[in-house]
């Protein structure tokens, strides 16, 4: 069912992570047949309308939700999941919502850790607050700190800018490309936002009607954090192909 | 301006109190005048009558609460745990629920006389029920979402429990612990009305026997304000306690 309207420029750095997933909720099909490959040490976005599955796909692929067929490549010990909300725990404080992700380290490795993951997403002192007293930005700041806590390979992230505003958003749009190419991590980062994706990906996924219709190649201008011309055509190229794919009924 | 807005209609009632009994309307008998009132229990606490019988009723409460505080909670925890538990024990929780815990005293007196252990019968009996049931629905009150995210972090059972299971649970488990409360000190007062040879309870009866409704006052008003006093005293210390991390609770 993968329809890739254009031929990928180098399959070398892509690793296969989902194959042929199919799910079902009731008689309603969700998934059918999705295979997905990420680009490694980079960030891949999967766009979608509202209700296609997105959720539903990076569920299966961090193992929260059993596909009814098909098989998942991520061993869920080396993948961290951020959610569409920070999802922090209330009743803790940022430190110990932290300390959870790393149970296994000795508590001075678990400090030590908690404070550079804390100025590594640009959070100063904030490790006593309670998670009602951050604002919208920080809160999902700190959910990403707890993901790059558990040092994964795979970085699953579900909209997790979708309630910021655009100031906010675009500063830590900012901060993940860099956070991505510094801690070599993969990234599967779905979003509804086209503009997201030509944005911050190394390669996209179109997915529309429970299948990935569209697979955009990576290209180098994609994801170029120098706003150069020859980077800017290539996004509007890019953009061209997805909302003339999207049209099309 | 709120505390004297508090106070207010106490002051009013007994003002009204007063002017009732001293209009020699009412026998005196039947009702005292609260100065009558409040010389009796001055006396009563000079003598010693007074604090012995608190000291008592307090000793029992303490202590009876904390233990069915510990048992009501074990238990929830215990049949969250193996829920088949939940179904073999339903049909005689449910039978005992509906017991009033004062109508076992006939057959606590016959089986543990009427000293302590009845009187710690009793409140474990009128307070185990709603610290048990509010804790057993707090503890199934974890989210989806927080069962996802314990999922994906990897949680052991014991940080899923300590940091998850049961912070979820402390709005109900307070809930539980307050009403029991109350539950559990009434229903000690009525146990010592009947089976006990000390205590606010006892004394209460005492006076009535020796025909002393000055000191049958005494005895209802101290229940009263010692309840009181002890419900305000939790609060405050679940307020001090849980405030920070539960302003939800803090009322
Ligand atoms: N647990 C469930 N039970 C039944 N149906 C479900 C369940 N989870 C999701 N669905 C259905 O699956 C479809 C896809 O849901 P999903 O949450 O994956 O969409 P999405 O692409 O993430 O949407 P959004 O952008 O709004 O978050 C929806 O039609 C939804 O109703
Ligand atoms: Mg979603």
């Amino acid at each position: 069912m993968n329809a890739a309207s254009h031929p990928m420029t180098d399959n070398a750095d892509m690793t296969s992570v989902l194959e042929k997933i199919s799910k079902q909720f009731g008689s309603h099909t969700v998934l059918d047949g999705v295979s997905l490959s990420l680009a490694e040490n980079g960030i891949t976005c999967l766009l979608g309308p509202s209700g296609c599955g997105k959720s539903t796909l990076l569920r299966i692929a961090a193992s929260l939700l059993p596909a009814d067929g098909g098989s998942v490549h991520i061993d869920p010990r080396e993948a961290a999941m951020v959610f569409q909300e920070p999802r922090l725990l209330p009743w803790l404080t940022v430190e110990e919502n932290l300390s959870l992700a790393i149970q296994n380290a000795s508590p001075a490795d678990r400090a030590a850790g908690i404070r550079d993951v804390l100025s590594l997403v640009e959070l100063g002192d904030i490790a006593q607050l309670l998670p009602r007293e951050l604002s919208g930005g920080m809160a999902q700041r700190v959910g990403l700190a707890r993901a790059l806590l558990r040092r994964p390979r795979f970085l699953l992230m579900d909209e997790p800018f979708a309630a910021l505003d655009a100031i906010t958003r675009a500063a830590l749009q900012k901060m993940l490309v860099a956070l991505i190419a510094e801690q070599r991590v993969t990234c599967l980062f779905v979003t509804h936002d086209i503009n997201e994706a030509l944005l911050i990906a190394n390669h996209i996924y179109v997915t529309k009607n429970g299948t990935i219709m569209l697979d955009c190649a990576s290209t180098p201008e994609l994801a170029s954090t120098v706003p150069d011309e020859s980077a800017r055509c290539a996004r509007e190229n890019v953009r061209e192909r997805i909302l003339s794919y999207l049209q099309k009924t | 301006m709120p505390a004297l807005r508090t106070l207010l209609t106490p002051l009013l009632l007994v003002v009204y109190w007063q002017i009732i009994a001293g209009s020699g309307l009412v026998s005196n008998y039947l009702l005292p005048t609260p100065m009558t009132v409040l010389h009796s229990a001055l006396a009563m606490w000079q003598s010693g009558v007074l604090p012995e019988h608190i000291s008592a009723s307090l000793t029992r409460i303490v202590f009876g609460f904390s233990l069915s505080s510990v048992a009501g909670l074990l238990f929830a925890g215990l049949i969250t745990r193996f829920s088949p538990l939940n179904e073999l024990l339903a049909a005689p929780l449910a039978l005992l629920r509906m017991i009033p815990p004062l109508a076992m005293t006939p057959l606590l007196i016959l089986w543990l006389g009427i000293g302590s252990a009845t009187q710690y019968t009793i409140i474990i009996m009128a307070s185990f029920f709603p610290i048990f049931l509010n804790a057993r629905d707090g503890f199934c009150r974890v989210t989806e979402q927080h069962r996802e995210l314990a999922h994906s972090l990897n949680l052991s059972t014991w940080m899923y429990v300590s940091r998850i299971v049961v912070p979820s649970a402390v709005p109900s488990i307070v809930t539980g612990l307050r009403l029991a409360f109350g539950y559990s000190w009434r229903s000690l007062i009525g146990a010592e009305l009947i089976a006990a040879a000390s205590g606010l309870g006892y004394m209460v009866i005492n006076a009535q026997e020796m025909l002393r409704t000055d000191e049958v006052f005494v005895g209802i008003l101290v229940i009263g304000i010692i309840g009181w006093l002890l419900d305000a005293l939790f609060m405050q210390g679940i307020n001090r306690l849980l405030r920070r991390r539960f302003p939800e609770i803090a009322s």
